[in-house]
């Protein structure tokens, strides 16, 4: 009996001490990452039997155990990497959208003034200084336009090199998990749970997570078997496979994720490659970067190339007798785009043709504008000017039929089937054209004419080279009229709007862009909230609770060191009455 | 639930943190004025102010125009003004010089003046724009637009109208030729003349007019024009005349001349006046009205018929050659006053809408992108008292602890 008391004592002291040793272990780990509370299993002793029945035994610390909840686990793990995947794809857009400026240090006004620029020279054609302000306002254009396009290039090559850095540590993590995996088989026969192994597991898994999404599987030996989304296998067992940040052999500008097999790479398509902050980067890069790179270069593009075009139907007295050169070139892109003039004269501000009616006619006609439709030296046409629009005779519905003569007197462009000019059922007929009726895609307009005032039959419009073109202010105010024309476009020229409306469109885009990534990155945050704040309200330290136990094991340790004291009392009196 | 408690801390300095944010952000809008910063702020909106930015600057550039061809507008108008002045005194010289009691020599001297006044004629013609260009430049010119030639003044800019702006149409130029140089001649519709210089006798026709608008056969549109002839025979018991069409057709003949009278073209619906005495044979001639009617020409032959040394009826013949061209030609140069003066009202107009489109777009701008300060202040006065509040429960709270009170 009296050795019982000592080790039922003793035993209950150890089993305190434990409570109190896992407490404080709780305690002292309060802030650790990925920490599960631990608790201690106690059991009772088997009884000794007797005959007067079972005699307790005592207390005896069965195991520890960490409090944790696998599904939880899971589920804080997934939104863990959506949420870094939206997080990482915000500031990325965040910084995509510095790219284009609103107001007057954007693009589109940079392009507008560019036009409007043309407006002084309309009005003074023989001014230098008006056309040295369009040649600044084309500069400054094309500074902003390769600004954004260089910006749009160093984000790409942010990417990349986030992406260097985010596949390394996934590498750094799935070799670890793989070694964590070797120490928690080799338990596997001690029966228990090797409680901060396995914390620090699923805190190596939380961490991948946060890099790409994974789903782990636990095999018979106590290991963790880690896929990606789309079932790679990272870690299998003890072993680790690695991936890599590699350029995308279709666009070396984008990068993606291979894995890395036996020696040989293979590129994982996008949509394999989800969550976390790959997933954010790999989406910023082919749903926003990219399309927002195609939809400026198409703008870049649309708008140099329209404007070139109207410079090149202009005259030049630089290159006479040739196409003006360009405005603009390497359009192809925002990055590439460069200004090609330098010498105001290089502008075409005059029209290579003037349109006039002689004071002769017995009509009112007045040429308003001639509008050239081809190049003027590649039409080959300077041979045959002065042209003359010939009115015939007088159709019974008012309109008036025409043909085109040249300075020989013969017939100019094909005369048949015969011209009308204000047919009241077609009002293209307003329009007074050198495109073959019969064909106007082969013989297409070099030229097309609006008159007012009621021209008589036997009129006549003489269209000649004109003749004073430093002067002439014909093709600035075609550029003028560029302001309204639909020459932009964001698509590659499947839908085009004016200059203003196209880069108001882009910029809309973008800050739709932008408020979706933060919308998402607001949702996605607050579920990873509520699942971590879900998971730690189970495996997660509270201070308090922690007091209350310390305090409770505390004082069954106290009644435990009673029991030795009591015992031990016991046996000295019973040493003294032996004595006795 | 059991609350974790680094969890507990971590969820509340997020919170921290995310009302700082807020008051940062509103704070940066408070001192920018502006509602929209960022694209992402509000994208329809931000789309609008972009454009209304755009409309602005248009009007901007719209309205240099306007200046540009005011200015160009007003020194046209005080050019015309000078020319109806200038013609007007031409006028009243011809007048003066149709006095009977006149000799070749006070002729002569009113020649001399008709000179001048022709040569101020051209230098108002050729008046600049002030910026090296040419009112009356029409399509363009380099040099002064009108020359002096030995054949009299030629137009050698392009005619037309320089514009400024196609949507509007506004000039920039006049068309030198339709002003100067495409008066109609004449009376309008037909022209009167002595057939040759050879008429012998002291008869001189009058310009004629219309009498029945629907018999006219001018004008020709296209096809041959008409003429006419009136012949007088002279056979000392009595003057006839004959009408003639196109040199073959009778339409009437041996009618009665009296000195004055109105001389029907049978069926044409056109009347003239011949007066004086014509010789036999003496003949003159009706043709189509042009409207190539060049101005320095009318006073180029009235200065020639003065200076010469002539009959009473070449006289009265120039006078009134002379005096229905000048009228025509002042009525060339009033139409053009009124053109000016019609888009200098127009200018008026177009400056007026100019400038509320630009208010237009500017309240445009200012609804999409601005803030309203009194619900901007409102915001932040309560983000900040918000953070206080968040702040005092986050020191209050820490101070919770079971371990303070196991402590001794």
């Amino acid at each position: 009996m009296g050795s019982g008391i000592f080790s039922l004592g003793t035993s209950s002291l150890i089993a305190n001490q434990a409570l109190m040793d896992t407490t404080s272990h709780n305690i002292a780990n309060v802030n650790t990452p990925g920490y599960s509370r631990q608790q201690v299993l106690l059991g009772t002793q088997q009884g000794l039997y007797t005959g007067a029945g079972f005699y307790g035994r005592g207390v005896k610390v069965q195991t520890v155990t960490r409090t944790t909840n696998e599904f939880l686990v899971k589920e804080a793990n997934l939104y863990t990497a959506q949420a870094t995947s939206d997080d990482t794809r915000l500031n990325k857009l965040m910084q995509l959208q510095d790219v284009l400026a609103t107001g007057e240090s954007g693009l589109g006004y940079a392009a507008s003034q560019f036009l409007n620029a043309y407006s002084d020279v309309v009005t003074q054609p023989q001014d230098t200084s008006s056309r040295q302000v369009v040649l600044s306002r084309a500069q400054e254009l094309v500074n902003r336009l390769n600004t954004s396009g260089n910006q749009l290039t160093e984000l790409q090559t942010g990417v990349a090199s986030d992406m260097g850095v985010a596949v390394t540590a996934i590498n750094k993590l799935t070799a670890q998990i793989a070694s964590v995996n070797d120490a928690v088989a080799r338990y596997k026969g001690s029966g228990h749970t090797p409680n901060d192994l396995l914390d620090q597991r699923d805190q190596l898994v939380k961490q991948l997570n946060a890099q790409v999404q994974v789903s782990t599987v636990t095999a018979e030996d106590g290991s963790l078997n880690v896929f990606m989304a789309s079932g790679q296998l990272l870690v299998l067992g003890s072993r680790a496979e690695s991936l890599a940040a590699v350029r995308d052999p279709n666009n070396s500008t984008l990068t993606r994720v291979a894995l890395e097999t036996n020696g040989s790479q293979r590129i994982l398509d996008s949509d394999q490659v989800i969550g976390g902050a790959v997933g954010g980067l790999l989406r910023f890069q082919d749903s926003d970067i990219v399309p927002l790179q195609d939809k400026l270069n198409s703008y870049t593009k649309s708008v140099a190339d329209a404007m070139n075009a109207q410079q090149q139907l202009g005259y030049n007295s630089q290159t006479p007798g040739q196409d003006p050169p360009p405005i603009f070139i390497n359009t192809q892109s925002a990055a590439t785009i460069r200004l090609n003039l330098s010498n105001p004269f290089d502008l075409s501000v005059a029209s290579p043709l003037t349109g006039s009616a002689p004071n002769t006619n017995a009509g009112t006609a007045a040429v308003t504008s001639l509008t050239m439709k081809g190049s003027f030296p590649a039409s080959g046409a300077a041979g045959s000017m002065p042209v003359q629009v010939v009115f015939d005779s007088q159709n019974a519905d008012g309109s008036l039929n025409y043909h085109l003569v040249d300075v020989g007197g013969n017939p100019y462009k094909p005369v048949t089937p015969t011209r009308v000019w204000n047919n009241p059922a077609d009002t293209t007929t307003r329009t007074i054209t050198d495109a073959d009726p019969a064909d106007p895609v082969t013989t297409p307009a070099l030229f097309n004419i609006a008159i007012t005032g009621v021209p008589k039959p036997g009129d006549v419009i003489n269209v000649s080279i004109t003749r004073f073109p430093e002067s002439n202010n014909g093709n600035a105010m075609a550029m003028l009229d560029l302001r309204d024309a639909n020459i932009a476009s964001l698509d590659g020229g499947n839908t085009a709007s004016n200059v203003t409306n196209t880069y108001s469109q882009l910029i809309g885009d973008l800050g739709v862009m932008v408020q979706d990534g933060k919308t998402s990155a607001g949702i996605s945050k607050t579920l990873q909230t509520n699942a971590d704040n879900t998971l730690n309200s189970t495996a997660g330290v509270n201070l308090d609770e922690e007091a209350a136990r310390l305090i409770q094991y505390q004082q069954a340790y106290q009644a435990s060191a009673k029991v030795l004291q009591i015992a031990q009392s016991l046996f000295d009196t019973l040493l003294q009455t032996a004595r006795g | 639930m059991r609350i974790a408690t680094s969890q507990a801390y971590a969820n509340s300095i997020a919170e921290l943190q995310q009302r700082q944010q807020n008051l940062s952000t509103t704070q940066t809008q408070l001192t920018s004025g502006k509602r929209v910063v960022k694209a992402s702020d509000d994208p329809t909106n931000a789309a609008r102010a972009e454009r209304a930015l755009a409309a602005m600057a248009r009007s901007d550039a719209n309205q240099r125009t306007l200046d540009a061809t005011r200015n160009v507008m007003n020194l046209a108008s005080s050019s015309l003004q000078n020319a109806t002045d200038l013609l007007q005194t031409a006028r009243e010289t011809l007048v003066a010089a149709g006095d009977a009691s006149y000799s070749d020599n006070d002729r002569k001297s009113l020649a001399v003046k008709l000179k001048n006044i022709r040569d101020q004629l051209l230098s108002v013609a050729n008046t600049g724009d002030g910026g090296g260009g040419f009112i009356y430049g029409g399509q363009g010119s380099s040099s002064p637009p009108f020359i002096d030639t030995g054949n009299g003044v030629i137009y050698q800019g392009q005619a037309g109208e320089q514009l400024a702006s196609s949507g509007e149409r506004l000039s920039l130029t006049l068309d030198g030729q339709r002003v100067w140089l495409s008066g109609k001649s004449g009376n309008g519709v037909f022209n009167t003349s002595p057939t040759s210089a050879a008429n012998s006798g002291n008869a001189w026709i009058t310009a004629g007019t219309v009498t029945d608008p629907s018999q006219v056969p001018y004008p020709s549109n296209g096809s041959a024009a008409h003429s006419y002839q009136v012949l007088f025979h002279n056979s000392g018991s009595g003057i006839t005349y004959d009408v003639v069409e196109d040199g073959s057709n009778v339409l009437t003949s041996g009618q009665p001349y009296k000195d004055g009278a109105a001389i029907d073209i049978p069926g044409r619906g056109m009347q003239v006046a011949v007066k004086g005495t014509p010789a036999d044979n003496d003949s003159f001639q009706i043709g189509e009205a042009n409207n190539n009617l060049n101005i320095f020409s009318v006073l180029d032959n009235a200065i020639g018929a003065l200076n010469a040394s002539t009959t009473k009826a070449t006289v009265s013949q120039a006078v009134n050659t002379g005096l229905t061209n000048v009228d025509a030609a002042l009525s060339s140069i009033q139409g053009a006053q009124s053109v000016v003066g019609e888009q200098l009202n127009r200018m008026d107009g177009l400056e007026g809408r100019n400038q509320d489109a630009k208010l237009a777009a500017q309240t445009l701008k200012s609804n999409a992108e601005d803030l309203d300060m009194v619900q901007a202040v409102s915001n932040f006065k309560n983000q900040e008292s918000g953070y206080q509040a968040a702040l005092q429960s986050y020191a209050m709270v820490q101070k919770l602890s079971l371990f303070n009170y196991i402590s001794s």
